[in-house]
């Protein structure tokens, strides 16, 4: 078989298995489900230009992942340059909001905690989203961070108690009204 | 919510769960698909025309006259090609209209819908598909050679279940598109199953999935000299349904 033809075959059936979990992890990354569908086809495609580069040191999902969060800082970066990062965060709640109803579908029953995840600091979102919620290894979102495990202890520790007080405060809030 | 953050344990248990309380449609998933896949081929494209060009800068001058030469002759056969093929013509297959982003984008034509490729009646022999099909089309200028995509949604009997159709343009044989679309000889994956069918004379390969906490797209694609079509459904997949939607496809009234 050629060998484009092959490539392109193993990198289709990895979008298979794990475009929706790369799509998710960028949305909740980046905060917009729209652009995440650009930076996911992004993601693969970047994926299949450099399959041959793959050392298979780590696993071609953790491989992935990280060159996902590498296209989404690359897109965060450009935001803050082009200084539209003010209009974003201005707008941040309303704007994800209708961006995510349109691409994804939210349970209601996780929308406060989506919208305290939010609120994070970025790195405190990303480990949180990596461990937590994506379940990979200590060593695996070091892998994908390109942090030390130690770091990736430290920082989800601190990231955790962080919501834990978002999530009251929120609750608070509700009260209150 | 109430109260989720009493413990950590808790706390970790509704992040668990935050993946699986959010949905990524099929349909969205299919249409990034073959937007990837688009992009992938278009790659392919450029990169053989990179290998072609990178050794004739170091040929001689006769080389390169004979290289003129033969660029010409091709350039004469490709044009001859291009006016074979059916062509869309833009005030009788299509219009271009504004859309709500006022920008422009081709609509087919009545006579457009009735000479494509996609049934328009399908609902006749299908129980489960309601009405004519919703096709959209996107014309694209590629090294100064038009190329048309297309993708059509038909509705079906089931709330929020449509199947969806779309069409790539490709360039390699039909054979290596089927082997690829099928298992791995010697490593199949575990997560789907896959085998070919004959879809009215033309090459199709099923995929079914295994796996279901994985969400592997089911779909039956169908491979012609000209184009690949890709048949997904929003909710469940039912390979007899998709398949007599396939064979009904006009395979002569391919753009």
């Amino acid at each position: 078989m050629d060998a484009n033809i092959e490539k392109h075959h193993k990198i289709m059936a990895l979008y298979d298995l794990h475009s929706d979990s790369i799509l998710k992890y960028v949305g909740m990354l980046i905060q917009d489900f729209h652009k995440a569908e650009d930076i996911t086809q992004d993601t693969f495609f970047k994926a299949y230009q450099s399959f041959d580069q793959f050392q298979g040191q780590a696993s071609l999902k953790t491989w992935l992942f990280s060159i996902a969060r590498n296209s989404s800082l690359d897109y965060l970066r450009k935001q803050q340059r082009s200084k539209l990062l003010f209009t974003i965060l201005s707008h941040s709640y309303k704007e994800r909001t209708r961006s995510t109803e349109q691409v994804v579908q939210i349970n209601e029953d996780i929308e406060q905690l989506y919208s305290a995840l939010d609120k994070l600091k970025f790195t405190y979102r990303e480990v949180i989203i990596l461990r937590k919620i994506k379940e990979f290894s200590t060593k695996e979102t070091a892998e994908i961070l390109g942090w030390s495990e130690s770091k990736v202890k430290s920082t989800l520790s601190r990231g955790i108690n962080h919501l834990e007080k978002l999530l009251l405060k929120e609750e608070h809030y509700e009260e209150l009204s | 919510m109430k109260n989720s953050h009493e413990d950590k344990g808790y706390l970790s248990h509704s992040l668990k769960q935050m993946d699986s309380q959010m949905e990524w449609t099929r349909i969205r998933k299919g249409q990034l698909g073959a937007k990837l896949v688009q992009q992938i081929t278009r790659e392919n494209k450029k990169q053989r025309k990179r290998l072609w060009v990178a050794p004739t800068l170091s040929f001689s001058f006769a080389a390169f006259a004979l290289i003129f030469i033969a660029t010409i002759l091709s350039s004469s056969i490709t044009t001859n090609q291009d006016s074979n093929s059916p062509i869309l013509q833009e005030g009788i297959h299509f219009n271009y209209e504004k859309n709500h982003n006022n920008q422009r984008e081709p609509v087919l034509t009545e006579q457009g819908r009735e000479q494509s490729v996609y049934p328009l009646d399908a609902d006749q022999t299908i129980d489960t598909i309601i009405g004519e099909p919703n096709i959209t089309l996107a014309i694209t200028n590629i090294d100064g050679k038009q190329q048309i995509e297309s993708q059509a949604f038909y509705l079906t009997t089931t709330a929020g279940r449509m199947i969806s159709v779309h069409t790539q343009s490709h360039s390699q044989p039909i054979n290596q598109w089927v082997e690829a679309f099928l298992p791995h000889k010697h490593f199949p994956s575990k997560s789907y199953t896959a085998y070919e069918v004959d879809i009215a004379g033309q090459h199709g390969v099923i995929q079914l999935n295994n796996d279901v906490n994985h969400g592997s797209s089911e779909r039956l694609t169908v491979i012609t000299d000209k184009n690949i079509y890709y048949f997904y459904s929003s909710g469940t997949f039912y390979p007899e349904e998709m398949i007599r939607l396939a064979e009904m496809f006009d395979y002569e009234n391919e753009w």
